[in-house]
């Protein structure tokens, strides 16, 4: 499963400037959306997935997100039902990766 | 007498609110947007908290003083909203800290509304007990108004409440949806970024963007027109007051606190004002540094400490190996303050480099360990504001005891030109992004700006753009100015001479052209390539005036050269027989010609010349001749594999059949040798159906046989023989 870890720096790779100029990289947003989503209750909307992005980033582009968020989609990382929220699309994969990411829900 | 105006560096609270609207720049969208929001949360139930997050003087305070003043100019809120500003520097130890504090700022802002002995009733409670008492009196006075809680610093607030502290607060929050909070912040913090913290996802985060070069300008012209300053608005518009911008840019790193200080210094004429100006600067910036510096942990402040003295960027390694810290542990803290924004790192390969973020903390760091000697970034500095002659003009060493403003005059001279490299390097990659978008006039603009650091280099951009956007005539002016300047290397020289000439014959001015490359070979010190390019195009000048003798001589002395790269002198090998053929026998010409096929460059692009060019000569011989010449150099160029080549010369050769007024049976011998010379050969297949086709257009003066040629080879020849053909 380590395949899904190690794919997004490959699949996601370059970066985009955060609101001070600093590079961030897209594989390093991904990973946190990921890890923001395997510990939520419930499925996230863009603009919960936004704010807490924006919370441990300092990013100023919502674009960024959303385009982030599709791509996880297409790579099927993720799903979003009717109303636009997104959650992990497999159970397994999602547990696998709070125990890989060392992350508590 | 000018009104005196004040404005506070420190505390844009204390700065008259229109003034601080007059000198806004950048986030006017971001203003309404807040101020939007706040304006409903006092009107409905619907409450947003929005954080502000940016590094010390990004202008938090600015923003949110006037978002205050707009939402207190609003008349329907005038009844609404009640406002508790907390003090910046209010220490928060727990709940009870921000309800005293609410509660202390409405009783002095709205003394008929709430009570200003708010501390009698619960004197002797337990802290959270009173501090929930004070907060329902508030709200129970509040009546059917909302409070407006603006906190500032709000990573020291909730570190100081404590996580007991937060829930509770949280809580309140929650239960009385009366309060809308404006609150900044200089990072993030673990209180609102964890996901199991109380206030995670509860602001709405805004992060402040620091200011850029335009942004700037637009700042310190808003300020000296506040101040009346018509002299320094004038001067911000010139390319030298950009370029000094560009350099206090650099120094301030986008801070727009740093502007408001530096934005008196832009006019500093004389040296030792500017020095004198800078030294100041420092004295008062460095308490507010070093305050930054005590506040971080003894491992990060050594840390700063050393990349401050290194005056580059440096690998963790060297950072741990100089302040004697354990290497992972370093690249931890590092990390940790690259976070917090005080140093910036760029990875190259495997390693990472870190340097100072604010190239101003080093400056107020190293005074202290100066003693009197001149300050490095200073010296720096005024090497890139003034310039390199101006510096060595107003050093006089006869002058005995040095004053101050030689010593740091002596120090620019000696230093490395840091800063001025890095604006060159800056502004050049900015250019030549605005050229590859084909943004001329903005190309223009910046190279103006280098043109005060590196004029050279700046009319070469000049001369770039202008050929590009088809200015010859101001492009030939902008190279004189580099064949004017006393500095300019002898290279550089001969080619803007080369360039020059180029241009000239763009504009059909192939006199001057002439003369032009002419003057590169009568250069002593002309580097060899551009005497080759010279000779070359001198060739080509030459034949085009008809001096077909000149023209040869010029390209048998290119042949001449030694060690000539295979592309120019193929191309002098196929552009030779071109000049021959106007004084030669055809036997001549043709070996000419044999003699380019095998001795050139078979790869190189210009390999079989362009025959358009040999067959106008051709053509301008006498039909006697036609036949010969036709029937040599058709199989000259089958066998040598160029047929495609001979097929455009042919196709070009009917706008001159059509233009020059041959007899009919003439147009019908060119026409004949042709079909006869190059029967069976695949590649000229179609210009010699083009051509026959052409010739009974042109004689019969109708484009009816055109269409027995295709489509698209139709459309190539219509405009050719579109001269002769009535309207």
């Amino acid at each position: 499963m380590e395949h899904f870890r190690g794919r997004l720096k490959i699949d996601y790779h370059g970066s985009s400037g955060d609101a001070n100029g600093r590079p961030i990289l897209n594989a390093s947003l991904a990973s946190a959306i990921l890890d923001l989503l395997a510990i939520a209750p419930t499925p996230q909307t863009i603009d919960e997935v936004w704010a807490a992005m924006k919370a441990r980033l300092a990013l100023d582009n919502r674009d960024q997100i959303i385009q982030l968020l599709k791509s996880l989609a297409q790579d099927h990382y993720l799903t979003s039902d009717p109303e636009k929220r997104y959650s992990f699309r497999f159970p397994l994969i999602r547990q696998w990766w709070v125990l890989a990411q060392g992350i508590r829900s | 007498m000018n009104r005196r105006l004040v404005i506070s560096a420190y505390t844009p609270s204390n700065t008259d609110r229109e003034l601080l609207k007059r000198i806004f720049v950048q986030r006017e969208r971001l203003l309404d947007q807040i101020v939007d929001r706040l304006a409903r949360s006092m009107l409905t139930d619907d409450k947003h908290h929005i954080l502000l997050i940016g590094p010390r003087g990004s202008g938090k305070t600015h923003l949110v003083a006037l978002v205050e003043y707009e939402l207190r100019r609003r008349g329907e809120l005038s009844d609404a909203m009640r406002v508790a500003w907390l003090g910046e520097d209010d220490t928060f130890t727990g709940l009870i800290d921000i309800a005293l504090g609410i509660a202390g700022q409405l009783a002095t802002e709205y003394p008929e509304e709430f009570d200003a002995d708010y501390r009698t009733p619960v004197r002797g409670l337990n802290s959270d007990d009173a501090a929930e008492s004070i907060l329902k009196s508030i709200i129970a006075r509040l009546d059917k108004r909302n409070i407006l809680l603006i906190m500032e610093n709000l990573d020291r607030v909730f570190s100081g409440l404590g996580d007991l502290g937060q829930k509770k607060w949280r809580a309140f929050l929650q239960e009385q949806p009366r309060i809308a909070t404006l609150a900044t912040s200089q990072q993030l913090f673990d209180g609102i970024a964890r996901r199991d913290e109380a206030f995670f996802g509860f602001f709405d985060i805004q992060h402040l963007t620091p200011l850029s070069v335009d942004d700037a300008r637009e700042l310190i012209r808003k300020i000296s027109l506040e101040q009346k300053k018509g002299d320094l608005v004038a001067y911000l518009d010139s390319a030298e007051g950009r370029y000094r911008i560009r350099a206090l840019h650099h120094l301030a790193g986008g801070n727009h606190r740093v502007y408001v200080l530096l934005a008196k210094f832009l006019t500093k004429e004389s040296l030792d004002d500017l020095v004198h100006a800078f030294e100041h600067l420092a004295e008062d910036l460095t308490p507010y540094f070093q305050e930054r510096v005590r506040t971080l942990p003894p491992q990060q402040a050594r840390i700063v400490q050393c990349l401050c003295n290194a005056n580059r960027a440096m690998t963790v390694k060297e950072v741990a190996e100089d302040s004697f810290i354990a290497e992972g542990n370093c690249s931890k803290q590092l990390g940790n303050l690259k976070q917090r924004g005080y140093v910036q790192s760029q990875k190259r390969g495997k390693e990472s480099f870190y340097e100072m973020a604010e190239p101003l903390m080093r400056l107020c760091l190293e005074v202290k360990n100066q003693r009197g000697r001149p300050l490095k970034l200073v010296a720096k500095f005024l090497r890139a504001w003034f310039p390199e002659s101006q510096l060595q003009k107003t050093l006089n060493p006869a002058s005995g005891a040095s004053s101050r403003g030689d010593a740091y005059r002596a120090a620019a001279l000696e230093t490395d030109a840091g800063i001025e490299k890095f604006l060159r390097v800056n502004l050049n990659a900015e250019i030549s992004k605005c050229i590859s978008n084909r943004q001329f006039d903005r190309a223009l603009e910046l190279s103006s700006e280098l043109n005060f650091v590196a004029p050279l280099s700046a009319s070469l951009v000049r001369v770039e753009v202008l050929a590009r956007s088809g200015s010859y005539e101001e492009c030939a002016e902008e190279l004189s100015k580099i064949l004017d300047m006393a500095e300019a290397p002898a290279e550089q020289k001969a080619m803007a001479l080369v360039n020059r000439g180029v241009t000239y014959r763009q504009r059909g001015d192939t006199e001057r052209a002439l003369a032009d490359y002419t003057a590169v070979l009568d250069m002593a010190e002309a580097p060899a390539e551009q005497k080759a390019q010279a000779l070359f195009n001198r060739g080509v000048a030459q034949w085009q005036l008809g001096q077909f003798g000149p023209a040869q001589q010029s390209f048998e002395q290119l042949l001449a050269v030694p060690d000539l790269p295979p592309q120019q002198m193929t191309a002098a090998l196929f552009a030779l027989p071109e000049a021959v053929i106007a004084g030669a026998s055809r036997e001549q010409v043709i070996a000419a010609l044999e003699s380019a096929f095998r001795t050139g460059d078979s790869a190189a692009e210009c390999y079989g010349g362009t025959p358009g060019d040999l067959l106008a000569m051709v053509l301008r011989r006498g039909h006697q001749e036609w036949d010969g010449y036709i029937a040599a150099l058709v199989p000259l160029y089958v066998n040598n594999k160029a047929a495609a080549k001979l097929g455009h010369g042919v196709t070009h050769t009917i706008e001159l059949l059509a233009t020059e007024g041959y007899s009919e049976s003439q147009l019908d011998a060119w026409n004949r040798a042709w079909q006869k010379a190059g029967q069976g050969c695949e590649e000229l297949e179609i210009p010699l159906q083009s051509l026959d086709a052409a010739v009974e257009a042109i004689k019969t003066r109708s484009d009816r046989p055109l269409f027995r040629l295709p489509l698209e080879v139709r459309e190539i020849v219509r405009p050719l023989v579109a001269k002769s053909l009535p309207e």
